[in-house]
């Protein structure tokens, strides 16, 4: 959701799994592990600092790719991938981390405890991120308008 | 597509992703040996190298002070410069010491954004304030070191013809000149976008609800 590229994937699951094993000596047990887990994750997502590249990335091809060759390609199942993809990268930082949390099937209480707003503020961003959507997936290249 | 459809998707991705993206143990124990990218540990890195640099220069300046074959303006010179980088290593102890103190990620994503965007405010004021103020200082200290070294005979006589004096203040000028910008360039590429990027993302949060 927050990068792009397999390299840049890469680097920010690591930095995730290393602040959180630096984190976890300090956590608690205030808030639920998960939810502990998605704010430490979130919070390193968002404030994940790259260079920008210049060049455009030269990834290995990951297994995904190899397994192209074996498997019966989906084209219904891609299609729903790259709109889902088109629809998120249009959503700025915030939006995106309440849409997966919620995507995640969190409740507006734990969102509002992750992110760090009140439930309201929850529920209008929810209906602000829905008529978003809405407007992004009901244009003509998605096949719904 | 509704909302629904769209976590429908999102499942069905998870589910079918999910097995591909375990990683083994030994491959999380490799992670944790890497270095950390984000913002701080970049910024503690660097107030590592230059405390460490202070400390060299304090160790060199003191031994020039009380060993080096100087006249006493050389040695007070040298004296100089070596108090004002103990001043500046106690000022990145402090601030090395207030940003590890800080754990940013724990905390809900508002409260840990308003640290960091704290942390990197504080940061660059104190190395604006480096910058702008006891950099001119430090050349201009530095420039009567090094010229009382090079001069043979009586400094202030050779410093005080003309085409002398000329040339050092065009020297001064065009260094202090060049570099304000330069510094203010280099900032501002470093971490200035990224500060601005963290500051919209913590104005998103802060709207207000209508």
């Amino acid at each position: 959701m927050y990068v792009d590229g397999e390299e840049d994937r890469r680097d920010l699951f690591q930095e995730i799994v290393l602040q959180l094993w630096k984190s976890y000596p300090k956590f608690r047990g205030e808030a639920k592990v998960s939810t502990w887990m998605y704010r430490v994750a979130l919070n390193t997502a968002i404030s994940h600092y790259r260079k920008k590249r210049k060049r455009p990335q030269k990834s290995e091809l990951s297994d995904s790719v190899y397994r192209i060759a074996d498997t019966e390609y989906d084209y219904a199942y891609e299609e729903k991938l790259k709109i889902l993809r088109d629809a998120i990268e249009q959503l700025n930082k915030v939006e995106k981390a309440i849409l997966m949390l919620y995507l995640e099937d969190k409740d507006y209480a734990e969102i509002a405890e992750t992110v760090g707003i009140t439930q309201n503020y929850v529920r209008v961003r929810m209906n602000r991120i829905k008529n978003k959507l809405k407007q992004i997936l009901n244009k003509p290249q998605y096949g719904t308008a | 597509m509704e909302l629904h459809e769209l976590k429908s998707i999102w499942k069905e991705i998870s589910e079918e992703h999910l097995p591909q993206k375990q990683v083994a143990s030994s491959e999380i124990r490799k992670m944790l040996k890497g270095k950390t990218q984000n913002a701080v540990s970049k910024i503690n890195r660097s107030i590592q190298l230059e405390g460490g640099l202070m400390i060299a220069m304090i160790l060199a300046f003191s031994l020039n002070s009380l060993f080096g074959s100087l006249n006493l303006f050389e040695k007070s010179l040298s004296a100089v410069i070596m108090l004002m980088c103990l001043g500046f290593s106690a000022l990145y102890w402090v601030k090395y010491r207030r940003i590890n103190q800080i754990e940013i990620h724990t905390h809900n994503l508002k409260t840990s954004l308003e640290q960091l965007i704290g942390i990197l405010d504080s940061f660059f004021t104190f190395y604006k304030s480096i910058s702008y103020y006891l950099i001119p200082f430090s050349y201009l200290i530095g420039f009567l070191y090094g010229f009382s070294l090079a001069s043979d005979g009586d400094m202030l006589e050779t410093l005080m013809r003309w085409e002398v004096l000329l040339l050092s203040l065009l020297m001064s000028v065009l260094v202090i000149a060049l570099y304000w910008p330069v510094c203010k360039w280099f900032s501002k590429k470093l971490y200035g976008n990224y500060l601005d990027e963290l500051k919209n993302c913590l104005q998103e949060l802060e709207e207000v609800p209508v």
